[in-house]
């Protein structure tokens, strides 16, 4: 299904494996658990309001995404940092909803490729 | 050199970006320090000694900004390359990446071609950085320790050259206090006589080469000229040492004078320099062409000392240049010239100021140019006698004043002693050692050398003069002397000579005494009363020469007297 496909970027996560070799899971692992991190750092941010812990967080949950090779969920995590660097937190809860349930998709794929 | 392992600091927070940045890298086979932030960074810099550091904008307690800036402060001249890992994209956070002393960028996600080809580029950049101030230090060492050596020489070469009368009233002259290695000469100095011996020399090349040319000149020139040789006797030994010393293509252009002030006359040797000039008081200029090759190129046996000379009247100027004046170059290239040169005679009618004009003509020429230290020029101004201003002082003085003028000597020479050796050269240079009385070396050579061998040839020998007169006589005459000098046992000739001061100069006294049975000078004695010549002996020579010339007893001891005074009219 090509929504699958979006959520992870799979020659991206090929490259990763043979650069990391055995490190892989460990990889792997340890981006869930501070995405985990940075989820919830996002999400007490928007409830607070407080844009600049926000931007901060999204801004660098954006930058693992994007070298692990999850486009969907670092594509979120670019318009949450946008609109927390503008401060306008406008529709964020909708956001934060997109970015939790985008980040239960990786996990559970990222899952799969777990040896 | 790009597969040379180096430890490289990863400074980033994210754990999965650090992770995977390690195992790029490693991978590369390079060593790999972590931090997680930018404290941790400038601690691990300071124990790791990283040689380039990849680092994350965005870090907790110090950002990778100010990380950055410490750590090229720590690094002070040493090069540390600090790559940026940034997803920012806007350019004024780029901006602010590299203000804070970053050399370039890594964006994410991190591309492994693009890391490794930065990563080698930027170790590169750092050998060359390296190898670049390790050059750069030898080079300022290297210049130190030349400036050291420079100065060394310059002092030896002041000390060598400070003798001279450069600053006498009669003489004005440009001349760049490092000359010396420019090559360039002057050289000015009173003779014992009274006179000048002035000397400009131009050596080919500049520095330690050209420095090194000009110690024996001066040298040579201040030790000779103190002495009172003539200026032609110096230029020869000049000439010798320099084509004895300096390698084959270095030589020294040169102009050298001797003035004059009692005659009111120059002697000029000019080779390889530009003309000289003769101003006159009264407006009338002569060019005086090299007509010699510089000094050092000829052997000595190839080597010649024709000289031009001219009158010169007080207020008379000569004037001597390098090639650095006629050659000094404007803002376009241009050269001076020799017309520009003589259009300041023409232009400038106060003879006086002739010099100081020169001087200023080249300064406007040259402008904003290139200005060569190498501008030497010199004017010698003939004046009367007692102008010169020096006469009791200077170096003069202490020339004069030192060396043995009051002595006396008796020197024996016995049997086969006066077979094979030949006294004269070492009287000589017992008596040439009374200041100033070089300058008759000639004369007194004549009269010692005739006294000695009438002695021995006529008193010891009792060689009849007469037998010269006809080629058998001639022949059998040197037949004779060989075989009588093989005989010779208990026979002597002994020579007295006295110096004493008498004026200014002195009054040589040489009486030489033979172990003969003397002879007859009653013709001479007669002769002398009558105002004639006597012939014989070679002594209408001497007669002429010494003021007191006598030959008394049996006539085995003959008496001469030679007064002498410095250069006079």
């Amino acid at each position: 299904m090509s929504d699958k496909i979006e959520h992870i970027d799979l020659s991206a996560l090929a490259e990763l494996k043979e650069v990391m070799e055995e490190e892989f899971d460990t990889l792997l692992e340890t981006f869930l658990d501070d995405s985990a991190e940075r989820v919830v750092q996002i999400r007490e941010a928007a409830k607070e309001g407080d844009s600049e812990a926000l931007s901060r967080a999204a801004h660098s949950f954006k930058g693992s995404c994007t070298n692990i090779g999850v486009p969907v969920l670092a594509e979120l995590c670019k318009d949450a940092e946008q609109k927390g660097r503008k401060g306008e937190l406008e529709g964020i809860d909708d956001l934060v909803a997109s970015i939790d349930q985008a980040f239960y998709e990786v996990t559970k794929l990222l899952k799969e490729q777990l040896s | 050199m790009d597969s040379e392992p180096l430890k490289i600091l990863i400074a980033d927070d994210n754990d999965s970006d650090r992770m995977i940045l390690q195992a790029i890298v490693r991978k590369q086979g390079h060593e790999v320090v972590t931090a997680r932030d930018g404290v941790d960074a400038i601690e691990k810099f300071k124990t790791t000694v990283p040689k380039i550091v990849l680092m994350d904008a965005l870090m907790p307690r110090m950002d990778g900004f100010e990380a950055a800036r410490l750590i090229k402060q720590l690094a002070g001249e040493e090069l540390v390359p600090i790559i940026f890992l940034t997803s920012l994209t806007d350019a004024e956070s780029l901006a602010k990446c590299l203000d804070a002393g970053g050399d370039d960028f890594l964006s994410k996600p991190y591309n492994r071609i693009i890391l490794q080809a930065k990563i080698n580029a930027f170790n590169r950049m750092r050998v060359m950085h390296r190898t670049l101030q390790s050059q750069r230090d030898q080079i300022a060492e290297n210049n130190d320790h030349l400036l050291q050596e420079q100065q060394v020489a310059k002092t030896v070469f002041d000390n060598v050259a400070h003798l001279g009368c450069l600053n006498a009233k009669n003489i004005k002259h440009l001349l760049s206090p490092l000359s010396v290695f420019n090559g360039d000469v002057l050289l000015a100095c009173q003779k014992p006589s009274g006179g000048m011996h002035v000397f400009l020399g131009d050596f080919t090349g500049h520095g330690l080469p050209a420095a090194i040319g000009a110690m024996p000149i001066a040298e040579i020139f201040y030790g000779m000229t103190n002495k009172g040789f003539a200026m032609t006797d110096v230029l020869r030994e000049v000439n010798q040492k320099l084509k004895q010393i300096l390698p084959v293509g270095f030589f020294c252009c040169a102009c050298m004078i001797d003035m004059s002030f009692a005659r009111g006359d120059v002697e000029v040797w000019i080779g390889g320099l530009p003309e000289a000039v003769l101003y006159r008081a009264d407006g009338e200029l002569i060019k005086i062409q090299s007509n010699h090759l510089p000094l050092g190129v000829l052997a000595a046996n190839r080597f010649t000392t024709e000289t031009y000379k001219y009158e010169m009247s007080p207020g008379d100027r000569f004037f001597m240049w390098s090639d650095g004046i006629i050659e000094a170059r404007n803002v376009n290239g241009e050269m001076f010239g020799e017309d520009r040169l003589y259009q300041v005679y023409d232009d400038q009618k106060i003879s006086s100021k002739l010099f100081s004009s020169i001087k200023q003509e080249v300064h406007n020429f040259i402008g904003e140019g290139e200005r060569d230290d190498d501008l030497t020029m010199v004017e010698v101004e003939m004046v009367s006698e007692d102008e010169v201003g020096m006469g009791s002082g200077g170096h003069l003085a202490k020339s004069a004043l030192i060396g043995p003028v009051n002595w006396a000597l008796c020197y024996e020479l016995r049997g086969q002693t006066l077979k094979d050796f030949n006294p004269l050269p070492l009287l000589l240079h017992i008596i040439m050692e009374v200041p100033g009385l070089r300058l008759f070396s000639g004369q007194v050579y004549t009269i010692l050398a005739e006294l000695t061998s009438n002695a021995l040839e006529h008193g010891v020998l009792r060689l009849d003069s007469g037998l010269k007169s006809s080629p058998e006589g001639f022949t059998k005459y040197y037949a004779l002397r060989a075989q009588r000098l093989e005989q010779l046992e208990k026979q002597w000739v002994r020579i007295s000579i006295d110096h004493l001061p008498e004026g200014l100069g002195g009054l040589l006294s040489i009486k030489v005494v033979d172990s003969g049975d003397g002879f007859d000078y009653s013709n001479f004695k007669q002769a002398k009363m009558n105002n004639n010549r006597y012939s014989g002996r070679g002594i209408p020579l001497l007669t002429t020469l010494c003021r007191h010339f006598e030959y008394v007893g049996t006539g085995n001891t003959v008496e001469a007297e030679f007064a002498w005074q410095p250069e006079k009219q």
